[in-house]
């Protein structure tokens, strides 16, 4: 019966499937997708291990350096925006995980204190990770930045040794859970066809067969509702013995609209994340070390972490304390609690998370992209001195980041109106919503505020 | 048994966790606030770095008070380092009234605006450089940013100018390197390879026993 049913053909831009075109739908059931992307993926980042732990010292001659960090970590949040949580399938981390995981691996049951508070662990390790790039100078480091690397291969390493699928990838990774935020903004979708999962009892897509194993991070197309933790790695589309699956094209943050289940931590991830890009910046400006020095007088002491650890506090406090206010202010109106605005409305600002974060990085990608050619051409012998890293000037940044803002101002905005809309009778639509959309202005002229200073460099 | 092997790979997975990160945090821990510290003509002079020294990029800072233990301020003062090569020269202790030539440098080069410059690079390994460095915001304390590109032993100098003449100190800084990375790396690797090992003895013991069933 199943097997007759087949996903309805819409055009693609219309959410339409995009496995209805011939070599989409071949590349997905080839054996060698994801494989053909991901194990070049390991080499580069077996290059870049090699040259952060072994390479040059300085972070300006450090290959290994300007791939991860003026690179990679620029290029990933658009990567959620357009592919969603593509990535992950192809992370080497998660190539680690599962050649051990084939050789050595137990496959043993997630633990239960991971599957009940793994996304408040991923909120703690970001924040944690966060802070110590800048009390140890991660990112300035390339052996520090290595030793960032090796720390998440143990982590992956253990978890294929002993655990099934990719439970580190799902439950501990920082990245991870970055990820599964910004997913959801992201313009593709994979999802089982209602009709046809309906009459399924195989579930072949969450368990495997022959030809690809089950989802590795534990999702059931058949009743998945959002891409938060769907890598695209086509395991289900091999799978299903149904050809249930789709893949789909959608607005930017859609499914942010129509959250089935909120999460206390992940709209406080959300709030997080928005302090974590002001501190990025903050402490990039050429006004920081003013800043930091009235810091220190007044708090008497020079010790960075200890002075840092404040201003970190405080970013991350400024926008967590908003979103709190504001909560409770649209609690008047729409008689709900101040956790359940909260949990609700968190997902609203993930759009102008994901701006913040990619204006932020398109500084870092633009004006040191160059890097990147000068430090490979230095591995190869040829040094170039003297020449500008940067690849398109200051004023275009700038216009870029505004930009960035201020699409990520209307798609919250318009996200906040949605949740008002699908949480509220008429009458308290508007109530609910205008104390969100202030937050959300508050929360862009911050962000534009904080683009318009000089910022440092990277390299 | 059965309920210790239930338990290993927790326990395993968490010491993991919490050897890799003790290592990492010793590796890049900063604030050595106790600097190295000698007396010149009766000032007394430390010398300290913002964070542990290390390869790569150092912030420096240089503390003078007087006999009276009255912080110095504006002083011109400029600093040296050379790396302690075999054969090199001891430096006296506590040599005074001289005039600081500006010999042959290596292994040292100064931070410029925050951030190294292709130029910089360009000289890291014979610019003859002294380096005038800045008042901090604290009374007598100078502060500027060096980039020390070899791991080992420095020779020091830091030479100060108050009421008309020129004094020096000399101090001896240790500069962790390759030895304490290669330590670092040598743990992960141990670390790995007993979760890999311990993986692949469980992986069997559990095989067999399901063979004897």
């Amino acid at each position: 019966m199943a097997a007759e049913l087949k996903p309805s053909y819409r055009n693609i831009l219309s959410g339409g499937n995009l496995l209805q075109i011939k070599a989409i739908d071949r590349l997905m059931r080839s054996k060698w997708f994801p494989g053909i992307i991901q194990w070049p993926t390991l080499l580069l980042f077996m290059l870049i291990m090699f040259q952060l732990l072994l390479g040059p010292d300085s972070a300006h001659d450090n290959l290994g350096t300007a791939l991860t960090w003026v690179l990679w970590w620029p290029l990933i949040p658009i990567l959620f925006l357009f592919l969603g949580r593509f990535w992950c399938a192809i992370c080497p981390f998660a190539t680690i995980n599962d050649l051990v995981q084939k050789f050595v691996g137990n496959n043993r049951p997630v633990p239960r204190f991971l599957k009940k508070y793994g996304i408040w662990i991923i909120d703690a390790l970001f924040i944690f990770i966060t802070w110590s790039d800048h009390v140890w100078g991660v990112v300035e480091n390339p052996f520090g930045s290595g030793i960032l690397m090796l720390m998440l291969t143990t982590g992956v390493i253990a978890s294929g040794s002993f655990f099934e699928r990719r439970t580190f990838c799902r439950y501990v990774c920082f990245l991870g859970g970055l990820s599964g935020n910004y997913a959801r903004t992201g313009m593709l979708a994979l999802r089982g066809t209602p009709e046809i999962c309906a009459t399924c009892t195989a579930a072949s897509c969450f368990k495997g067969t022959d030809k690809a194993p089950g989802c590795p991070l534990f999702e059931f197309p058949k009743t998945m509702s959002s891409s938060a933790n769907c890598v695209i790695c086509a395991a289900c589309i091999k799978n299903c013995p149904n050809d249930s699956i789709q893949l789909t094209v959608r607005p930017p943050t859609r499914e942010l609209w129509f959250i089935r289940k909120p999460r206390m931590e992940e709209a406080f991830l959300s709030a997080v994340i928005m302090g974590i890009v002001f501190v990025q910046n903050v402490t990039m400006l050429e006004v920081w070390g003013a800043m930091l020095k009235w810091l220190e007088k007044a708090v008497g002491t020079t010790n960075y972490a200890i002075t840092f650890s404040i201003t970190f506090a405080i970013a991350i406090l400024i926008p967590v304390t908003l979103l709190g206010i504001t909560s409770w202010i649209a609690g008047k109106f729409n008689k709900s609690s101040l956790l359940e605005n909260f949990t609700r409305f968190g997902y609203a600002i993930i759009a102008l998370d994901v701006a913040g974060h990619i204006a932020h990085n398109l500084f870092h990608l633009l004006a040191e992209g160059k890097s990147i050619f000068y430090t490979a051409l230095a591995l190869l012998g040829q040094e170039v001195h003297g020449a500008s890293p940067a690849v398109v000037g200051m004023e275009t940044i700038q216009f870029l980041q505004y930009g960035l803002i201020a699409l990520g101002f209307v798609a919250s905005l318009y996200t906040a109106y949605r949740i008002a809309r699908s949480h509220q009778t008429t009458g308290a639509v508007w109530g609910t919503f205008a104390p969100y959309a202030a937050l959300i202005v508050v929360l862009t002229v911050m962000n534009i505020y904080l683009f318009m200073l000089p910022m440092a460099m990277r390299m | 048994m059965r309920r210790f092997l239930h338990l290993f790979p927790a326990l395993l997975f968490t010491l993991a966790a919490l050897f890799s990160f003790p290592v990492t945090v010793l590796a890049g821990e900063g604030d050595d606030v106790h600097g190295l510290e000698v007396d010149v003509n009766g000032y007394h002079v430390v010398l300290s770095s913002h964070d542990e020294w290390q390869r790569g990029k150092n912030v420096i800072v240089v503390t003078i008070t007087d006999s009276m233990g009255m912080p110095v301020e504006q002083a011109d003062v400029e600093i040296m380092f050379a790396p302690v090569t075999k054969g090199h020269a001891e430096p006296e202790e506590d040599s005074h009234d001289v005039e600081p030539g500006h010999g042959s440098m290596t292994g040292m080069e100064p931070e410029e605006d925050g951030h190294d410059t292709p130029e910089a690079s360009e000289h890291e390994e014979e610019t003859p450089t002294m380096l005038a460095i800045q008042e901090g915001h604290e009374p007598g304390t100078y502060e500027a940013e060096v980039r020390l590109v070899n791991s080992g032993e420095y020779d020091v100098q830091v030479f100060f100018h108050v009421t008309g003449e020129m004094l020096q100190a000399d101090f001896k800084v240790n500069v962790p390197g390759a030895g304490a990375q290669t330590l670092v790396l040598w743990s992960f690797l141990l670390v790995n390879t007993l979760v890999i090992t311990s993986a692949g003895v469980m992986r069997k013991q559990s095989q067999n026993v399901k063979g004897m069933n």
